[in-house]
């Protein structure tokens, strides 16, 4: 019957693995370079520096927002050059298009001038046509 | 000079460096090697083990001592070393390869390793057995770390890790009983 292996056996327990000669000399002056290289950084400068970051990707973000919004060309500035155009050929054939455009002030206020009745004409009108009975009621 | 000593000339305006330093000298070659039993390779141990104490120069001035600094520098060192074997782990898993595989492989082709046949044969087996476990069996097994102190560092209670060890133990002995 083979034997029970037992890990505490005499050996076991001592370390196989070996390094570079003279690693644990190059490690320290290397991690002390690095320190030293972080020292520059104060303590202020370490805790507003996440801050930082943070609201530069917010700023960010916000840029990348506007310049897709402002500099990629939507698809409404097709109806944009249609208007335009619609425009410059209104005025070049003197197009008439809207209610605006049929509105004739001249003729308006030569109406308007003409609705302007002198008094003594409307007492008048009132004198010869007006009925008796019509009379009556306005004076009620 | 002990950890108390070293964290109040660490307190003192000045001295940061200075203390730090000592710190390195003090603990460096330990953490080391409990990164290295870790990962097998030498080149991701020091890797492992510089971040590690950079980790460790940025987070002292707000350690405040409620812990040992020992068990604190290891509790460091041991959450690199499980985010780093995660990450490979991963790596592994996207390109259908067994990573206690590759640490084998690495072990096989180390240079600096000179154990023999017995110490491969078990080093080998520890690094089949999950990270968790295999934390826990270096430490008490090769380090004779006390229970307490492994508590400490994983935040995990004794009796758990006594399991765990047990556990370990018996894997490992079965492992080796089919190789030798």
């Amino acid at each position: 019957m083979k034997k029970k292996f037992s890990i505490e056996q005499p050996g076991l327990k001592q370390n196989p693995y070996t390094v570079p000669e003279g690693y644990f000399n190059d490690l320290r002056n290397i991690v002390s370079e690095k320190i030293s290289s972080q020292g520059g950084e104060s303590r202020v400068w370490r805790v507003i520096k996440p801050q930082l970051a943070l609201v530069s990707v917010f700023v960010f973000v916000f840029l990348l927002g506007y310049g897709v919004f402002k500099l990629i060309p939507l698809q409404d500035t097709g109806s944009d050059l249609y208007l335009n155009e619609k425009y410059t050929l209104m005025q070049e054939y003197q197009l008439k298009s809207s209610f605006i455009d049929f509105y004739d002030q001249k003729a308006d206020s030569a109406a308007t001038e003409k609705s302007e009745i002198n008094p003594e004409e409307i007492i008048e009108y009132l004198n010869t046509d007006a009925g008796l009975l019509y009379l009556a009621s306005l004076e009620i | 000079m002990d950890d108390k000593d070293l964290m109040a000339l660490f307190r003192e305006k000045g001295n940061e460096h200075y203390a730090f330093n000592l710190i390195v000298n003090k603990y460096s070659e330990r953490l080391y090697w409990h990164i290295r039993k870790m990962v097998a390779s030498h080149d991701d141990a020091n890797d492992l083990l510089q971040n590690s104490l950079l980790k460790a120069w940025k987070a002292l001035p707000g350690f405040r001592e409620e812990s040992r600094l020992f068990t604190w520098l290891y509790r460091i060192t041991t959450n690199e070393v499980l985010t780093f074997l995660k990450k490979k782990q991963l790596r592994s898993f996207l390109s259908l390869t067994d990573y206690s595989t590759k640490l084998e492989n690495v072990l096989e082709s180390d240079t600096y390793f000179n154990g023999d046949s017995a110490q491969k044969a078990l080093h080998k087996a520890v690094l089949k057995l999950p990270e968790k476990q295999r934390i826990v069996f270096n430490l008490r097994y090769f380090d004779q770390m006390k229970y307490e102190d492994i508590s400490e560092i994983l935040g995990t209670s004794v009796g758990a890790l006594k399991a765990s060890y047990h556990h370990a133990t018996k894997k490992i002995e079965d492992s080796l009983q089919e190789l030798l």
